[in-house]
């Protein structure tokens, strides 16, 4: 049973699915837009650490980027399946539907976490260039943004379950007859962003801001993570029960 | 022989079409069942639904004597299924397309790569094992995607139109691969809209229309029961027909006519008498050769192409 899980971990991995889709075309023009946008950055950063006042550690708010990046993904890895037609024969393997869509997860996982570890290495690599370059750049300075940029990651690493499971949410519905239902989960998901953002818990700042300008390692941040988890495997029992009984094909 | 499935009364509903209006039929084990209906009828809603793709709203189906409701993975792990639509990764090779689908059935190693090479060589494609999907024909991608369903030595083969948009060679390929299978002992569904198909493949068939299965039965069972009794005849003057007694129906066809009976050998006798009689010259005359066209025509008032 694990062995096949993996196998099919793997060949989510591995091997893109979208048959009408040019990969070769896309990753030229991803290495480009990659290599454009460090040269970018460099180039401003360069000129910045001569210029300006650089606040090292609010570099790490691009991690902002990754939560929403890693629900896309969520949503993408499923819909392969149905733009590809290989659904018909996907849903027929002999295991639960949970199973099914904890291996898709379970890649999308692996390869955001990959992505996050790249990143976190690309803006360490800016970091200590900036230090280096800046004239209030020092040792210290540069080993608590290391600190900071570490705990922030690991953070966006333990709420990646959570949003590959909001992501699943819409890629199920999409595909399935509760699809009406998919306007109020968009509703749900604006409100919740506006309410973390908009209304402040400490300090008249939103709870995001609050979370990352204090030290997020406190108890409120373990309670949000654990509970994040129990809400995405509920969230992974009922997708697999609406991919299993409200399927529309 | 045992039946290896039977499902009674399946229901299924689409918004408010009904796709299944209580569906039953059984299949009796190591014979190979065709599904015949027009496209829409709900072939593929119960493929769907027997390969766990799709729950039923109601009805039961008893698969290899069990619940298939109760015992959904025990069960599909019997099935083999080639889907309407071809399912292979374009740009593996066929070998490897071959490896990630026997994997997913719990196969690895020797016992892998033995099963690969068998289905290869059952598929007749093991010189083109290492290319990629992408340069295969139709044909070839519909083959290797039977191969696909197997592997694992399923107990039911269900083809969901398997010969849609192929070469003549494939399917003909297609055709042998299934009569072996049947040898062996392989129980199959075999769903499609050619009756020539079924007629040359089926031990028994289930017509199904609209969500229903109108009638199911061997081919000589739903010949002599639903098949149109027909003589053909073709004449170089017009035949007076109203001298005919007996007769149900007169329809042109062709250069001819087909005029349906009870009993075409009484008809034959007098189409000759009144043909010597009134020196009509007959090019052509024959009993009609009972179609399942003729049979589905009979049991829905329309064909299978409307």
């Amino acid at each position: 049973m694990l062995s096949v899980y993996w196998n099919l971990v793997k060949h989510d991995l591995k091997y893109r699915s979208n048959k009408n889709f040019n990969w070769k075309t896309f990753r030229f023009w991803t290495y480009v837009y990659c290599i454009l946008f460090i040269i970018g950055v460099f180039g401003v950063f360069t000129y910045g650490s001569f210029h300006w006042k650089i606040n090292l550690t609010t570099i790490w708010y691009f991690l902002w980027i990754l939560p929403f990046f890693t629900f896309g993904m969520a949503i993408g890895k499923l819909k392969d399946e149905f733009k590809n037609g290989t659904y018909g024969w996907w849903l027929t393997l002999p295991y639960p539907r949970l199973t099914l869509i904890l291996a898709k997860l379970s890649a999308c996982a692996i390869q955001v976490v990959q992505i996050i570890i790249g990143i976190f290495v690309l803006i360490t690599v800016l970091g200590g260039y900036i230090s280096f370059l800046s004239p209030e750049g020092s040792m210290d300075r540069f080993v608590n943004f290391v600190k900071v940029g570490l705990t922030w990651n690991v953070i966006v690493i333990l709420f990646v379950p959570i949003m590959l499971s909001l992501g699943l949410v819409v890629g199920v519905l999409v595909q399935s007859s509760l699809k009406p239902f998919l306007g109020f989960f968009w509703l749900l998901w604006g409100l919740f962003w506006v309410f973390f953002n908009v209304f402040g818990t400490k300090d008249n700042f939103g709870f995001f801001q609050s979370f990352f300008q204090t030290n997020p390692i406190r108890l409120e941040t373990i309670t949000t993570i654990l509970t994040s988890w129990i809400l995405s495997f509920l969230i992974l029992i009922l997708m697999a029960k609406v991919l299993e009984k409200y399927i529309k094909l | 022989m045992p039946f290896l499935l039977e499902i009674q009364n399946l229901r299924k509903t689409y918004k408010s079409k009904k796709a299944l209006d209580g569906v039953s039929f059984s299949v009796k084990e190591k014979s190979c069942f065709g599904l015949l209906g027009p496209n829409g009828a709900g072939k593929s809603t119960t493929m769907k639904i027997l390969t766990g793709v799709l729950t039923s709203d109601g009805g039961s189906i008893n698969m290899f004597g069990k619940d298939a409701r109760k015992n959904r993975k025990a069960i599909l792990q019997h099935i083999g299924y080639v889907p309407q639509d071809i399912v292979l990764y374009e740009k593996l090779s066929a070998y490897d397309n071959l490896v990630f689908f026997g994997k997913c059935y719990g196969l690895d190693g020797d016992v892998l790569k033995e099963r690969i090479n068998d289905v290869l060589k059952q598929t007749g494609l093991s010189d083109r094992a290492k290319d990629t999907v992408k340069s295969y024909s139709g044909g070839m991608k519909r083959r290797i995607n039977i191969a696909a369903a197997l592997l694992h030595k399923p107990k039911l083969l269900i083809l969901d139109e398997p010969t849609v948009g192929i070469d003549p060679q494939s399917r003909n390929h297609i055709f042998d691969m299934i009569r072996s299978l049947k040898e062996q002992g392989t129980t199959m569904i075999y769903s499609t809209h050619y009756m020539e198909e079924v007629e040359a493949l089926c031990d028994e068939i289930a017509i199904i229309d609209n969500g229903e299965v109108v009638t199911q039965g061997t081919l000589d069972y739903l010949f002599t029961e639903y098949g149109r009794k027909a003589v053909y005849m073709e004449s170089k003057t017009n035949f007076p027909t109203e001298k005919l007694t007996g007769i149900e129906a007169v329809h042109s066809h062709h250069q001819g006519l087909i005029i349906e009976t009870a009993a075409p050998v009484d008809l034959m006798e007098q189409i000759i008498h009144i043909s010597k009689e009134q020196k009509i010259l007959l090019h052509h005359l024959e009993i009609e050769k009972p179609s399942l066209e003729s049979v589905f025509l009979s049991l829905t008032g329309k064909t299978l192409r409307d």
